[in-house]
Formats: structure tokens, sequence, C-alpha cells
């Protein structure tokens, strides 16, 4: 099911790249490609292509129930759901508290939340935050020169 | 053409170099040796730490990490059974009896000198072979050049996809990223709502980090990777008092010359063709030296001939990739796409043109592949009890570690806190994809060829707007026929996949 979902979100893709592509206009278009040309070629072979596999899966799969188990899924993906959202947890928050601060609050939650009840190594998980938090942030600061977001903590 | 190894060693023999190109095949090899930690990942990760350096040190340093990424898959597959890439899987077969036979200094100590050897014959392949190469495409115009990503595009779509369907559209999918920004021939804004941050396009790099690192640690942390995790760590039961025999394992090797070069051979050229990479070249070596051997019914059992053609077939692949990257600007697959974009992001542009240009950075590039497995030898010998121990770090450390990593990366490239969200999307869509067996080696290939696409084919048709032109053109003609050839061979190749398949659930 989700292949087929994949290739009608590629279908709409194209349709919509090949309407938005209109709008490239431009003074300096000299050959027959201007800057819509390649887009929308792109748009055409990729509305096909998504089309016939669409048609192609729905001919080998026309009965399919499947049930849906809300619960079994979670249970299945709840640590990927947990880092997606610890992610935008910590590029959101990296503005406001800082670099430093942010990814070591990252690390320590997800190593804390991914690892077992049971089986916490606790000085690892908090060497390698404290290894990689602080060590990315000298080595980029003063080698290459990086300006990582100080945060309202170090103004 | 040797004489570009004489500049090159006057590049590379400087001690901060060889440092950090030391430290490159150290990362290489500890990465490689971590089952769930991919060669490409090892590659793309130590890319930022390279944006400092200067051109020659920075691109021999990712060198470094390749080749001992490629080797250091070797000690989880040998010990533990596990490939550490997919680079090592044929590495196994032969590799992890003959430890359980009881000899797994030996299984190591072979593995280590036929991924030496692999890589320099691959070298010498390279050294030879691209500027030949960049002599041919210096003489060809926008319309073959065209043709020429057309056909690696179709290849790599058919290679790498479980249907060529599936694998076209991951790879149009790749090229529609690319349209993204400004656009390079009339500077009309494409695809950006508006956007600020979108009119520099979508960094070639985050889109590599988000597909192939973060979209990979996703999939490690479903619950069902990590139940399989935790039984095949409970499993591992090796004995780590096993002694290395150097120069007994170096004799075994070089009594196999046939076997090693078949192999090398085998991995270089599967290294030149786009899209296929180590993860194929090891599996299919194996199998040509099975087919080739007096005894094939002792592959398997734990002898040396498996674990040499694994070995020496994954790690030459690194040269043989290097042939279209650097000569045509056109990589073979994730890693030389990487190694494509350092060079980029070093001010080197890549293509027909960089032999001449900047004869120092393919002298370093070749000379940095003879040190980095010097390098290996070294390291593997002395290094790998230690590393077994690496093999078995939690995955709730690994995982947090790694995309922290991978966020740090793409903060660094351009200091933009907005690519990190381009970085969870691009991660978030690579997982879905994965997910769903489209593969995402043509979407990259896609990214980081889409420019090239469209410039030499609107070239082409402001030099002559005949279109008609890409068809008539011997050269160009013969790309897109093969191109065509390509994707009928795929479609029949999956006819009949299906048809057994159907004929299997029938009976």
């Amino acid at each position: 099911m989700g292949e087929m979902i994949i290739a009608a979100l590629f279908l709409l893709l194209s349709i919509f790249m090949f309407i938005n592509s209109n709008g490239f206009v431009s003074n300096f278009d000299r050959g027959t490609l201007g800057a819509a040309g390649f887009p929308k070629l792109i748009a055409v072979f990729m509305f096909f292509l998504s089309l016939i596999y669409i048609i192609k899966y729905i001919r080998a799969n026309k009965k399919i129930n499947r049930t849906f188990d809300f619960k079994s899924i979670y249970e299945e993906y709840k640590f990927v759901i947990i880092t997606v959202l610890l992610f935008l947890f910590y590029v959101i928050t990296m503005k406001f508290i800082g670099f430093i601060i942010s990814t070591s609050i990252y690390l320590l939650a997800s190593q804390w939340l991914l690892s077992d009840r049971k089986k916490k190594n606790i000085p690892i998980i908090i060497i390698m935050t404290l290894f990689i938090s602080l060590g990315a942030y000298y080595f980029f600061t003063s080698y290459l020169s990086v300006t990582f977001p100080a945060g309202i903590f170090f103004e | 053409m040797f004489e570009l190894f004489g500049i090159g060693f006057d590049q590379i023999l400087h001690l901060d170099i060889l440092i950090t190109v030391f430290i490159g095949v150290l990362g290489g090899v500890i990465a490689g040796a971590i089952p769930g930690f991919t060669i490409t990942m090892a590659v793309v990760l130590a890319l930022p730490f390279t944006f400092g350096m200067e051109p020659t040190q920075g691109v021999a340093t990712i060198m470094g990490v390749s080749i001992g990424g490629l080797s250091g898959g070797l000690i989880s597959a040998a010990l533990l059974g596990i490939p550490g890439t997919p680079s090592s899987v044929a590495t196994t077969f032969d590799a992890f009896p003959m430890v359980k036979n009881g000899y797994p200094g030996k299984a190591l100590s072979i593995g280590i000198w036929a991924s030496f050897f692999g890589t320099l014959i691959s070298t010498v392949a390279l050294v030879t072979i691209a500027p030949q190469v960049a002599a041919f495409a210096m003489k060809i115009g926008p319309w073959e050049y065209f043709s020429l990503i057309f056909f690696s595009l179709t290849i790599i779509a058919g290679l790498t996809g479980d249907t060529i369907e599936k694998g076209l559209l991951a790879g149009l999918f790749g090229l529609a990223i690319a349209t993204v920004g400004i656009d390079p021939m009339t500077g009309v804004s494409r695809f950006t709502f508006g956007l600020y941050f979108l009119k520099a396009g979508v960094p070639f790099l985050t889109v590599l980090i988000g597909m192939f690192a973060m979209s990979r640690l996703l999939t490690e942390i479903e619950s069902k990777a990590l139940r399989n995790d935790a039984i095949s760590k409970g499993e591992q039961q090796y004995d780590s008092k096993f002694k290395l025999d150097i120069i007994g394992s170096l004799m075994i090797v070089l009594k196999q010359p046939v076997n090693l070069f078949r192999s090398s051979l085998i991995g270089t050229f599967i290294g030149a063709v786009p899209g296929a990479g180590a993860s194929i070249s090891n599996i299919l070596a194996y199998d040509q030296a099975k087919k080739g051997s007096k005894y094939p019914e002792k592959f398997g059992t734990g002898i040396a001939d498996g674990i040499i053609a694994s070995e020496s077939g994954n790690n030459s692949t690194a040269g043989g990739g290097l042939i279209t990257t650097l000569a045509l600007g056109i990589p073979g697959d994730a890693v030389g796409a990487v190694i494509l974009s350092a060079l980029m992001i070093h001010g080197v542009t890549p293509g027909p043109l960089l032999i001449r240009n900047n004869p120092e950075i393919i002298g370093s590039i070749f000379v940095s592949l003879v040190i980095a497995s010097f390098f290996m030898i070294i390291i593997q010998f002395l290094g790998a009890k230690v590393f077994v121990k690496i093999v078995s770090i939690p995955k709730y450390v690994l995982v947090p570690v790694v995309l922290a990593l991978c966020i740090i990366g793409s903060y660094v490239l351009h200091n933009r806190i907005t690519d990190l969200y381009i970085l969870l999307a691009m991660g978030i869509i690579g997982y879905f994809l994965v997910k769903y067996k489209y593969p995402l080696t043509p979407i990259i290939l896609g990214v980081i060829l889409g420019p090239m696409a469209e410039v030499n084919l609107r070239r082409a048709l402001i030099t002559d707007p005949n279109p008609m032109l890409f068809f008539t053109r011997p050269i160009s003609l013969f790309f897109l026929v093969i191109a065509l050839l390509s994707v009928v061979l795929s479609v029949k190749q999956n006819q009949k996949k299906n048809l057994a398949e159907k004929q299997n659930k029938l009976s």
C-alpha cells in the first residue's frame, strides 16, 4: 500500500511541478528550452511513470483487506517517532538555549529513552553526551571558525 | 601518467596530511566494523571535518575514510558473522566458518591482505584508465554528455530498484530536487515559494546526510531491528585470544594471483559502472571465484579463496568508482557522490578538465589511495582486537550520537538552522522511500547530475535548436540506445522474477 501512496505523491508532485513551471519566465531565454523546460520534462516523465506504476499495482493487488491496528504500529515505530520528535525539539530549541545545552539535552534524552529500562549504561551515556557536544563545539569553532547559536545564557 | 604519482607524493608526504589520512582510515575502519554504520555514512560524516583543510588534504582524508570503511566490514563479518557493511556480505560466507573452525587470526589476516592488494590493483587500473576516459570526454559535445548522464541515470535505476519504475521515479525525484533554487542559466527562481533560503537550492550534502545517514538510523531503531540486534548480540561469542598471522597469510594470498586479480578487476569494473558499488562487487567476485575454482564444493566451509575474492572485490571498487567520478564528473555510487561533493566544496570542479587543470589533486588522490591502504594494514593488524569490542556498542548510544553528528555536519556546511529542517524532511522522506523499497542511490545521483544534465541539454539546444541531433550524433545515439537497452533488460528481468514468484506460490 505504501508503495502506491508514494507513487501517488509522485504523481501529484509531477502535476504541481508542471503547472508551477509556467511561472518561470525570463528575458534571457535564448534557446528553445527556457528555465521551465527541464522541470517540465522531468514532470512529464514522472507523471507517466507514476501512473504506470499505480495502474500496475492496482491490477496486481485487487483484493487487499488490511486492518490497521494503531497500537501495534505505535509499538513497532515508537522509537522512530520519539527520535523524530526529539530531533525537532533539538533544532527548535537550539536557537534559544544555544548549541551546547540543546545538544547535551538531546543526546541525554534520546539515549535515555532509546535504551532498555534495565540495561542503561549511564557512564557511557554521560561520557558520549559530553564528548560530542563539547568536542564538536570545540573542533568546529576553533578549526573552522563556525559560529554555533550561543543561546540566551551565553550572550 | 606516472608523473601524476610524482606530483601526488610531493603533495601528500607532509606530516600533517599523513596524520589526517591516518585518522581518516582509523575512523573508516571503526565505522565499517559497526553493523548499521555504512561506508557512505562514514564518508558523509567525515566531510564536515575536512572543510577547513586544503583541497589535497581534505580529499586525501576522505579517501582514507573510504578505504578504511571498505576493509572495516571484514572484522565483524569474520568474527561475528554479521556484515559490518553491505560490502562485506560475501566475506561472512567463508571468513566466519574459518573463525568457527578455530582460525580467527588467519581469517582476519587473509582478509586484510586481500583488501590491501585489491586497493592497489584498482589504483593501478584507475591511474591507467582515468586519463584515457578524460581525454575521450574532452572530445564530446553537450549532446553526448547529456546522453551519457541520461544513460547513467537509467542504468542506476535499473540496478538499484526492485522494479525499474521505482528506480526511475527515484532518479526523477532527485532531478526534481536539483531544480529547486536559482536557474543556473537565466537566474529565474524555481520552486522557491518565496522562501529566501531555498534560493541557493537544496544543499546536496544535506540531502545526502538526510537520505543516507538519517533514514538509515531511523530504520535501525524500529522495534524489530532492535530486537534482532539484541538477539544477535546475545549470540556473539568469539575467542578474543587469537593471534594474527601476518607473514603466513600474506603467502596464502599471494599464492592465489588469479583469484586476486580476477576479483580486483571485477571490483574495479563494477565500481566504474554507475549505480553498482561494493555491495554488489563482493558477491559477484565471490561467485566468480567459486565458479572458476577447482574445488567449488569447498566454498562456504571456511577456505581462503572466498575471503580473498570478497575482500579484494569490495576494496577494488574504490579505484574503479573514481574512474568515472574524476574523469567524467559522474559518480558511480553514493561514496563517489560524496567524493565529488568533497571536491566541489574545496573549489575543484570534477570532469574531463580536472586532470589537466589540477594534476596535483588527481596525483594526491592516487597517492592517498596507496598510502591509505598501507595505513589500513597497520591499523587492522594492530587494532583488530580492539575494534571487535567497539562493534558491540549499543544502538541506543550509536544512533543518537551519529544523529547528532548528522545535525552538526549539516549545520556546519552553511551555518544555517533552516538546513536542519531540510535535513529532517530528507531523513523522513528517505525513511519512507526505503521502507517501501524505492532505492535512494538514484535520488542522490539525480540531485548531483541534475544541474549537469540540464546545462548540457540547454547548451546543446542553444548551439543548435534541432533536437534530432541527440539521435543522429553517433556517440550520443550509442548512449541513448544502451540506456534504452538497460531499461528493457531490467523490465524483462523483473517479469522473469515475478513469474518465478508466482510459480513458487502455486507450487
